[in-house]
């Protein structure tokens, strides 16, 4: 069940990021803010999955989220001001 | 799955998660250095990025998340006792970084073939800056495969390495996952 669950989110992983390259070539669907929305969650599902934080205690759960949650939006408002 | 791997506990020693979240902290800091400065010479920045070729950088990314799902596959060996398994499994994770590191030399090259060096504008410094840091990551964290695999070939009891196998595999996992946003915000996203 656990090798199972880690590679359904290995082939998660390897989908996102065919579809993050697939629009980045596309002028119409690479949007930077659904662009790294879906850099973002990738690197959720490795923080979580990949790196055990889904067993840890809560405050190494929260540094995990927080970090993506910060990193993407301020990304997204930079982005958005260019 | 082991009793241990449902408990609530840290994965590795407490120390590594400073570190490793330290260098999360301080590459996203060059990632919003970059976006900042991008938004000051956006066609500069958009234009130096087609020189980049985005199939090299997906072909790595995929290299990373690969090798990353064989140390999680490595880990679960470990905790089940296998020892065989999870030396065959790292080594195959280790393999893969070494892919990522003979793609990256590859387009280095064909970079500065190209005459695109560090100082050809600042687009190409954060690239060369930001990918060589990386590159620097990737190679420790290299180091450290190897020195699990060591580890693994010696009887020592897995319970009292368990800490220290899940720390080199949590360091692992951060070089992957720096990756996938210098993929996103260096390759991809104009």
């Amino acid at each position: 069940m656990f090798l199972q669950s880690n590679t359904a989110i290995w082939a998660l992983l390897a989908l996102a990021t065919v579809v993050s390259w697939f629009m980045g070539g596309d002028a119409t669907l690479n949007i930077p803010a659904v662009m790294l929305l879906i850099a973002f969650f990738k690197t959720r599902l490795v923080i979580i999955h990949f790196m055990e934080v889904k067993h840890a205690p809560l405050a190494l759960r929260l540094a995990g989220e927080a970090w993506g949650i910060i990193c993407c939006t301020a990304l997204i408002v930079l982005y958005s001001m260019a | 799955m082991s009793s241990l791997a449902k408990e609530k506990h840290i994965p590795g020693e407490a120390g590594i998660w400073v570190f490793v979240f330290g260098d999360m902290c301080i590459f996203g800091l060059f990632f919003v250095t970059f976006a900042y400065y991008r938004s000051f010479d956006l066609d500069l920045f958009q234009q130096s990025q087609l020189q980049l070729n985005q199939n090299w950088g997906a072909l790595n990314t995929v290299l990373l998340l690969t090798s990353s799902w064989f140390v999680v596959m490595g880990m679960s060996a470990v905790r089940k006792g296998l020892r065989s398994l999870a030396r065959k499994c790292l080594s195959l994770a280790w393999l893969c970084g070494l892919g990522f590191g003979i793609v990256k030399v590859f387009e280095y090259g064909e970079k500065i073939e190209h005459g695109i060096t560090l100082t050809t504008n600042d687009f190409f410094m954060y690239y060369y800056i930001f990918t060589g840091i990386h590159f620097l990551h990737l190679i420790i964290g290299m180091a450290v495969l190897a020195y699990m695999i060591l580890r693994l070939r010696h009887n020592n009891p897995l319970a009292n390495d368990l800490a220290l196998l899940e720390s080199g595999a949590t360091y692992w996992h951060m070089v992957d996952l720096l990756w996938i946003i210098l993929f996103s915000l260096l390759y991809l996203i104009k």
